[in-house]
């Protein structure tokens, strides 16, 4: 029988068990790197220091989880809050460019695949709908959850999911008649 | 219309989860794990040993360079009937867990 990430927990934050963390850590990396994927643009080396940051500080402060949210959602706030700390740092916390949006948007640089012409789309979205999409759409959190990763209120991400949609949704027209 | 809109939207989500491709760990977890600061575990065994130590290394100094008194002390100590010792002792170790234990009380009361 395999534990549960609760049982996981449990037993970093009894035993100091590192074994038990490094089984949270396997379970939860393709998630959180692929998040910060997203969030950083599919900047790889980058995703993977702020997804490593991410799990240290998790380990650090394990102790602050109460296990009233699920852990990957505990686990999902943190990575973001190193994304934002990071991209503080960097002063790149600003929505998309217009001018960038609609010369990426031009139809001759649409690849013929699908997968490519969804991750461009992504990319193009603003970052708050962009998180939005990602932590709702690919990852399955609920609005709720969403919404205490993003410490944001439920109603901006539900608009932030549905508008995130719509966009993909015309951006990927083409493939949805086919 | 209602239905029109959940068949888009669910097309979306399938698209959207199939380009979610499982990331492969490559080390990663491996790496993280090299990161993580050492375990409390054994500070607190060191931490014990210091203690154990450094009480031992007092009493010794105190044996060696201690007065009249200290010693009169000693040596009546060890002239005292077992029984009398052993309550003694008792009652010393009943002391240290009160104060231990109301100590480790007030710091999880102030830790909530």
């Amino acid at each position: 029988m395999s534990l549960t990430d609760a049982d996981l927990v449990a037993r970093t934050l009894l035993d100091e068990d590192q074994n038990a963390f490094s089984e949270l850590v396997r379970r939860h990396q393709s998630a959180v790197r692929g998040l910060l994927r997203q969030l950083t643009r599919c900047d790889l080396a980058l995703a993977d220091d702020l997804a490593q940051e991410a799990f240290i500080k998790a380990y650090k402060n394990i102790r602050s989880f109460r296990g009233e949210a699920k852990f990957s959602t505990w686990l999902y706030r943190i990575a973001y809050n190193c994304f934002r700390e990071d991209a503080r740092r960097r002063k790149e916390l600003v929505g998309i460019d217009e001018t960038q949006l609609e010369a990426e948007r031009d139809p001759q640089t649409v690849d013929p695949a699908l997968r490519h012409d969804l991750a461009q789309a992504l990319q193009l979205l603003p970052l708050h709908e962009r998180t939005a999409v990602v932590l709702c759409c690919q990852n399955g959190l609920s609005h709720d959850e969403a919404s205490r990763v993003l410490d944001i209120p439920l109603g901006t991400v539900k608009t932030n999911v549905l508008r995130g949609r719509e966009k993909l949704k015309k951006a990927l027209a083409a493939w949805e008649t086919n | 219309m209602g239905d029109e809109l959940t068949e888009e939207l669910d097309w979306l989500d399938a698209k959207l989860r199939d380009d979610m491709p499982y990331i492969d760990d490559a080390g990663f977890t491996a790496n993280v794990v090299q990161k993580l600061p050492g375990s409390r575990r054994a500070s607190r065994k060191v931490r014990g040993f210091i203690l154990f130590a450094a009480a031992l290394v007092a009493s010794v100094i105190t044996f060696l360079f201690a007065g009249p008194t200290v010693m009169s002390a000693a040596v009546f100590l060890f002239a005292m009937p077992t029984s009398t010792v052993l309550i003694f002792a008792g009652s010393l170790i009943l002391l240290v867990m009160a104060i231990g234990g109301s100590l480790a009380f007030s710091r999880v009361r102030s830790g909530r």
